[in-house]
């Protein structure tokens, strides 16, 4: 899943540089957001052992 | 058909009034900004193949988070290559980099608060006395301090008609390349396997 996010980012990266219409570029910039904060959502395993 | 006076060829060939300093400093910020994190991402790498360090699955994602906070000033130099940068692209450019930069702190503040108790000592090795998740931290907030003092004085600093030239080619090109290096790294570690091991020490694809 890593690789194909990186692969993702360069997508937007891509359309970024092609698109004209600035939501085609936040768009993709979003869709790579949304995928990176399931990723890191997936990794935390286990909550911290700390107190506020 | 125009003909061409001497009076309109003068006027033709007087040179462009040159850019305002402050204009091309807003324009350089973002080559600073956009470099700045190609080489935290390159650094990533001599750590990794100096130390043979594995990347870790937090690490990672602080990885893509830093790209999409990159991808702030990169948008704001690649509309250069259209035309005018006006008000509106800084300001979805300078957008990206926060809300970016947010999602990278939250998961290196995560990754700090994981080793935070003492005696843990902390994962991997360090620079400068920090480790790399806390570096990580630390540029986030730069970030944050960078672009809050661009937009304090962001009517000075839109760029406007700016040049595309060799230096803006190639910091995108460079930001292209790192991303793909990344993803060409993470290829071989994480082989055919869909995610990440949370302890990485080998290249899965080829063991």
């Amino acid at each position: 899943m890593e690789t194909v996010i990186f692969l993702m980012i360069l997508g937007a990266f891509a359309v970024m540089l092609r698109a004209r219409r600035r939501l085609y570029v936040i768009g993709a910039w979003a869709a790579c957001l949304v995928v990176t904060m399931m990723l890191f959502e997936y990794h935390v395993t286990s909550s911290l052992n700390l107190r506020f | 058909m125009i003909t061409m006076t001497p009076a309109t060829r003068a006027e033709t060939d007087k040179p462009a009034a040159p850019l305002p300093l402050k204009r091309r400093a807003g324009f350089a910020f973002n080559h600073v900004f956009l470099l700045g994190y190609c080489a935290v991402l390159l650094s990533g790498f001599v750590i990794h193949f100096t130390e043979w360090e594995h990347p870790c699955p937090l690490c990672v994602v602080q990885r893509m988070a830093m790209m999409l906070c990159a991808m702030g000033p990169a948008y704001v130099i690649a509309r250069s290559r259209v035309g005018q940068v006006v008000r509106s692209d800084v300001m979805t450019g300078f957008g990206m980099a926060l809300v970016g930069a947010v999602a990278g702190l939250v998961m290196s503040a995560r990754q700090v608060l994981l080793h935070i108790m003492p005696p843990d000592p902390g994962v991997g090795s360090t620079l400068l006395g920090l480790h790399l998740y806390t570096w990580g931290l630390v540029t986030f907030v730069v970030v944050f301090a960078g672009c809050g003092f661009y937009l304090l004085v962001s009517d000075e600093l839109v760029p406007g008609p700016v040049r595309y030239g060799w230096v803006s080619r190639a910091a995108l090109w460079l930001f292209a390349l790192v991303i793909l290096a990344n993803a060409v790294v993470v290829f071989f570690e994480e082989g055919v396997h869909w995610f990440l091991p949370d302890n990485p020490v080998t290249y899965r694809l080829v063991h």
